[in-house]
């Protein structure tokens, strides 16, 4: 291994557990013959990696609570519709399965009627050109119809006064 | 950092405070020290907790369970604290103040113990202090907080080859202060 890619992987790497076991025992040999690399390696050690290593946890004021719990307070004091329409959208989203079905369902239901509308009007307008037709069969029918309404003897029959 | 169950995270998602509590207790530790370590200041640090925390808290809505919460906390506490530590790089210098910012365990240790502690944050707060604010950032979650470079690239939302680079040219930077660049160079 040559010392440029040694010293990169001395600093990456291998200096954070990360390299495979071959290549770790590779660099382990190559430490052993070049001064230059080993000298590197515990100056990384000693500087950098043990210092860091032994830092301690830092934990926040007491008070640092009180005063998160009060902005949130404040904030949902002020905008309590907001907080109301995020729940919503937070729990029809929990219930992804539910809701995509009674989605799908209404939209099936609006299609539908939308479907039937216009068939309703067809049949309402076929039955009132058949009643239509059938009057003016009516009509047409010289002796059951209008000769036999005339015969009533109501004395306005068109025919009655020009002939 | 400790898990935090599924209930614990939906009772929060539901606005329960109590929940929302127990998240902090578990995670404020962590983004403290993270922030403490990026600003070196301890009114910053404190800021920039409850500026993470009031994000959490309002975002913990929408979070899906599609990525782990340890990460999506990271997340944010890493994005607010460079946000704000590249904010505040520009206009002044860092002040170093460690007086009041040790672990309360410490007190349990002898005084000589305390003594070698508070050498070495010095140490880590004058390192850390040479460094830019992403190669500190990647230093902090590699070498404080344990982070594999998979997580850290996960974090921040780069190539696992850029946690890398700035691992390298940071300790780069270390060793040629501390130790020459002959070390190396040679």
């Amino acid at each position: 291994m040559k010392c440029e890619r040694a010293k990169e992987l001395l600093m990456t790497d291998y200096a954070d557990g990360e390299l495979g076991k071959t290549y770790e025992k590779d660099i382990r040999q190559h430490i052993r013959n070049c001064k230059g690399c080993e000298e590197l390696e515990k100056a990384l050690k000693k500087t950098i990696i043990e210092p860091l290593k032994d830092s301690s946890r830092h934990t926040p004021p007491a008070y640092l609570w009180n005063n998160i719990k009060e902005s949130i307070n404040v904030k949902q004091a002020k905008n309590p519709i907001e907080d109301m329409i995020v729940n919503l959208g937070m729990l029809l989203r929990k219930r992804k399965p539910a809701f995509a079905f009674a989605t799908a369902a209404a939209i099936l239901l609006v299609v539908a009627t939308l479907i039937q509308i216009p068939m309703s009007r067809e049949k309402a307008v076929n039955s009132y050109l058949n009643e239509q037709g059938e009057f003016l069969n009516y009509l047409g029918n010289g002796e059951n119809g209008y000769a036999e309404f005339n015969s009533e003897g109501l004395g306005t029959g068109i025919e009655e006064i020009f002939l | 950092m400790q898990d935090i169950s599924k209930d614990t995270i939906a009772q929060a998602q539901m606005g329960d405070i109590d929940a929302f509590e127990k998240i902090y207790n578990v995670t404020s530790g962590f983004v403290y020290s993270l922030s403490l370590r990026m600003t070196s200041n301890k009114e910053d640090a404190e800021e920039i907790t409850q500026d993470v925390f009031l994000k959490i808290h309002k975002s913990l809505k929408r979070f899906e369970f599609r990525s782990s919460f340890k990460t999506w906390v990271y997340r944010i506490a890493v994005n607010t604290a460079i946000n704000f530590s590249r904010r505040v790089s520009k206009k002044k210098a860092d002040t170093v103040k460690y007086d009041d910012t040790v672990d309360t365990a410490e007190e349990k240790d002898t005084m000589r113990d305390a003594h070698e502690k508070e050498h070495n944050e010095k140490l880590i707060q004058s390192m850390l202090g040479i460094l830019n604010p992403d190669q500190r950032l990647c230093m902090i979650l590699r070498n404080i907080e344990g982070l594999s470079y998979e997580e850290i690239a996960e974090t921040l939302k780069v190539n696992i080859n850029t946690v890398r680079t700035r691992l390298k040219r940071a300790r780069e930077k270390l060793i040629s202060h501390f130790h020459g660049k002959e070390v190396i160079c040679r």
